[in-house]
């Protein structure tokens, strides 16, 4: 059995920790916040402990491209310095992305209560609100006061994940308080978006996708999750959002493990959109053994290696109903996208980019790989830095309490 | 300041150096002309302070105390400095010295300037005075434009375009001496009046990335027209330029189209430019993105002339079909495809036919039978609006319907293993509101002797969905042994999923 490769890995993730960037990652420039969580996150899912002068770099990396009206801005690029600083632009998946990288770079029970100090909460809440569009779909960002960007399930799950860790569930009279979001219509855009496949995208008139679907149910798990992740879930019920917002869970069930596929390494061909033709199905037999189980995006697509994080993950968060081929899946990451120099790829024989190979690491973690930390299908860290974002959300609300009764506090002048 | 040594002297006379060979290098010239204005230290240094004369140790000791006083190391009232230079000027001692180690510095590659060699040292130097010679140009350039602004008029172009290349041959020999870059932006004399913000960023900032130098060039001025929110035929060309090396940048393409806008620039002109754009971006999301709102921009411009729109809508299918030709399912492509017939309300039998010839190209193009389901029942003229496309809309018409799973059986017999045409079935099937267990007959003819020594299976789909049936006709047991099948033999990837159908059929 192929095991993770975790020395390498470990070199691969310092090398992206320690030296620049390929020029290619350029084109991704906006999306450095990312970058910085994936890295971070994955010395985190390695043990590779941090020094303290790395935990304050990070942090006041992080903290840097925050937005003075709320949010972080995508990357440097994104954000400008002193009087012009309210010109740049917050982004959604940014935000996401810093407070999780915050909570990364805290070690132990006093700084993760310290982790989002310096995070303005009262500000950023108010920004995520105004993303809200009328029909309860989420934009990336503000412009001209409007919010901007595609109507897809990305956006719902980024906004339900911040509103989770920053806000928490707060009742009528928390302090301090902040309006919420309109759940409803969350709730209500998500459910439009289930296809007939049983999969989803951003409109049901589009085609399904599994990452759209590890969206959707991504944004509903985090309206159902208690502010405390150790304290027990909702029983399914109607009542909860996951079922409201998924008119048809036995086709959703069958879409995701549609995903799965006979990984067949002969096939494999970089200009052929398949690795698995099925022509007929005789060939799929126990007997000549499933040995490489890969997952697509799309049905009658190739197989490639985020796609089984993003259905197994997914399914993780449905409460794992049925297991997945996870042996078959577990080969086909380590003997097939796994690189020998540390990494995955995203086929066969690619070499290793930090989204592929961070989303790699992820699902044998969901799949419990003993190399890595336990880890949270919803927030896509390890349950241990989940455990730091309570703890710092704990920390940031006690830190402002009763600061926005203050008249001086509400006229938005004082960053709260 | 010292005064001039006079020809009158009392000091050591100084003897003629011996002939040396002519220096190499930089350093070596340096040493020899050390030497040559320095002679009793060189004799001091090879000899000792003993072998000079008593005249040549008194010259040399006074040499060294003048040092300390011509620095003003060591003050002297007026009177006493006047004196003290009178007695050196009489004693003739040599003032005029070159220092010793003097620092030539290095050059961009770090090499110290004294090791070059002399014809490479002129060469250099030759640099540096055409640099300065081109800086005297170009600032002569800046004073007449500004003369010519205060003036109200602007350089004929001519002027420019010397400008334009006295920059660059600047930027050449700036790179060459000092390592220094220059990008286009900085040459050209039309960005003169906007201060680039360039990204400062602390060295251990997170996921650096090696930034080609045009990038963060470009990035750095239109940071600074984004934030004047300059609207100009210029700051258009940049965001191309920005464009061009990252698409993905989130805030140029709503910057850009606020200039289109502003500028009421002609949109066809900007989706003929975003064309090329897109076909040298196949995977690009902001691409398509941009295109929905210059098409929401502009529709309601032409909306009053049909054949305005019909032609635009001619112009959109032939470019999506043309991008479709490169890459049979891009995502967003037939995202923005479904956009355009919703927004044009092309519920045509052209566009049905579109999807259909994708699909007779690859049957297992899902894409395109996504596409087909939604030409087919989101036309607000045959489905029930709003309708859920997994709930059952009663006003799709039978004859539809018909067709529909006429068209899905067809294909699955094409392909028995395809899913993308078994979905579809399915698919339809609920839409229509009609039982499964009408399949019952088409899907049997696929699986033939289940659990029998004959059992023969073309397509796990179909057992799949015959379980689904059996279940409906209240046979568990047939259901039941269909997904044993499945999970034994004709489809073990999903094992896990048949037995969690297997133990639902027993809830």
């Amino acid at each position: 059995m192929a095991a993770l490769n975790k020395e390498k890995h470990i070199k691969y993730w310092q090398r992206c920790y320690n030296s620049y960037l390929p020029t290619q990652y350029t084109s991704s420039d906006s999306t450095r916040l990312m970058w910085a969580c994936f890295i971070t996150s994955a010395y985190d899912l390695l043990s590779i402990p941090f020094s303290s002068t790395d935990r304050t770099k990070i942090r006041s990396w992080v903290l840097s491209l925050q937005h003075p009206d709320g949010g972080f801005c995508g990357s440097p690029t994104h954000s400008l310095p002193g009087q012009d600083s309210h010109k740049g632009t917050a982004n959604l998946a940014a935000t996401f992305f810093a407070l999780i990288t915050l909570a990364i770079a805290s070690d132990g029970e006093e700084e993760a209560r310290a982790a989002f100090a310096g995070v303005r909460r009262g500000r950023l809440l108010r920004w995520l609100k105004k993303l809200q569009r009328d029909d309860g779909s989420f934009g990336q960002n503000l412009w001209e006061g409007k919010p901007v960007g595609g109507r897809d399930t990305r956006h719902s799950y980024l906004a339900s994940c911040v509103r989770w860790m920053l806000r928490g569930h707060r009742k009528d009279d928390d302090e301090p308080w902040e309006d919420d979001v309109d759940v409803k219509a969350m709730i209500a855009h998500l459910r439009r978006g289930q296809t007939y496949d049983g999969g989803l995208a951003e409109f049901s008139e589009y085609e399904s996708h599994a990452g759209y679907a590890y969206c959707a149910v991504g944004a509903l798990w985090f309206l159902d999750r208690p502010s405390s992740a150790s304290s027990p879930r909702p029983e399914p019920s109607s009542l909860t959002a996951m079922d409201q917002g998924i008119p048809d869970l036995p086709g959703m069930l069958r879409f995701l493990a549609g995903r799965q596929l006979n990984y067949l390494a002969e096939e494999e061909d970089e200009d052929e959109e398949e690795n698995f033709i099925q022509d007929a199905v005789g060939s799929l037999t126990l007997e000549e053994g499933c040995r490489h189980v890969g997952f697509n995006g799309r049905w009658n697509k190739k197989a490639d290696t985020c796609y089984v994080w993003w259905a197994a993950a997914t399914l993780a968060m449905l409460g794992s109903p049925y297991p997945v081929s996870v042996e078959g899946s577990r080969r086909y990451l380590l003997e097939v996208t796994q690189h020998p120099i540390g990494g995955f790829g995203k086929f066969a024989g690619t070499l290793p980019d930090i989204y592929h190979s961070y989303l790699g690491l992820a699902v044998l973690a969901v799949f419990g790989d003993a190399d890595l930390k336990d880890f949270d299908a919803g927030l896509c860290c390890s349950m241990e830095t989940t455990g730091k974002i309570e703890k710092a959300r704990e920390g940031l609300l006690k830190a402002t309490e009763g600061e926005d009764q203050t008249a001086w506090a509400s006229d938005g002048f004082w960053a709260t | 300041m010292a005064p001039k040594s006079k020809a009158s002297s009392k000091a050591a006379p100084i003897p003629e150096s011996k002939a040396e060979p002519p220096p190499e290098t930089v350093g070596e010239r340096s040493t020899q002309r050390f030497y040559k204005t320095n002679i009793l230290q060189k004799r001091c240094e090879e000899a000792g302070l003993a072998a000079l004369t008593p005249a040549e140790k008194k010259t040399y000791s006074h040499a060294q105390l003048i040092i300390p006083v011509s620095q003003d190391r060591v003050p002297l009232s007026t009177k006493a400095e006047r004196e003290y230079w009178k007695q050196v000027s009489k004693e003739n001692l040599p003032i005029r010295r070159l220092r010793r180690n003097y620092d030539w510095g290095h050059d961009r590659q770090g090499r110290q300037l004294d090791t070059y060699r002399l014809a490479e040292f002129e060469e250099r130097s030759l640099k540096q005075a055409r640099l300065a010679a081109l800086d005297i140009v170009h600032r002569r350039f800046l004073a007449k434009r500004d003369k010519a602004r205060k003036e109200g008029s602007e350089l004929p172009a001519e002027d420019v375009a010397e400008e334009k290349s006295t920059r660059a041959a600047m930027a050449v020999l700036r790179k060459e001496l000092y390592g220094k870059i220059t990008g286009p932006l900085a040459q050209d004399p039309k960005w003169d009046d906007v201060v680039p913000i360039p990204q400062a960023e602390p060295e251990d900032a997170l996921a650096r990335i090696a930034y080609p130098d045009d990038y963060a060039e470009a990035v750095s001025y239109l940071r600074a027209v984004m934030a004047t929110e300059e609207l100009s035929e210029r700051c258009l060309r940049l965001t191309q330029l920005v464009i061009n090396m990252n698409p993905a940048h989130y805030t140029v393409w709503l910057y850009r189209f606020r200039i289109v806008k502003a500028l009421e620039l002609p949109i066809l002109d900007e989706i003929e430019w975003l064309n090329r754009v897109a076909l040298q971006n196949l995977k690009n999301y902001q691409i398509w993105h941009h295109r929905q709102l210059l098409l929401d921009y502009y529709l309601p411009s032409i909306s009053s002339d049909p054949v305005s729109v019909k032609k635009l809508a001619k112009s959109e299918t032939d470019f999506i079909s043309r991008i479709l030709e490169e890459d049979t399912k891009n995502y967003h492509v037939w995202s923005y495809r479904q956009y355009l017939v919703g927004k044009l309300e092309l519920w045509t039998p052209a566009e049905l036919g579109a999807a259909q010839n994708m699909i007779e190209d690859d049957v297992r193009n899902n894409s395109a039978w996504s596409h087909r389901f939604f030409v087919v029942f989101s036309n607000p003229r045959e489905a029930t609006p709003g309708s859920l496309p997994t709930a059952t809309d009663l006003k799709v018409s039978t004859a539809t319907i018909d067709r529909e799973l006429a068209y899905a059986k067809e294909k699955i017999a094409l392909a028995p293993q395809n899913q993308s045409s078994w979905n579809y079935l399915r698919g339809v099937l609920v839409k229509s509101g009609r039982d499964f267990t009408t399949l019952d007959e088409f899907t049997e003819q696929f699986v033939s002797g289940l659990g029998e020594e004959s059992e023969d299976v073309k397509s796990s789909h179909a057992l799949d969905l015959l379980a689904e049936i059996y279940k409906a006709k209240g046979d568990k047991e047939k259901a039941k042994l269909c997904l044993e099948r499945l999970a034994a033999k004709w489809d073990p990837v999903r094992e896990g999923y048949w037995k969690y159908q297997i133990a639902e059929l027993e809830k």
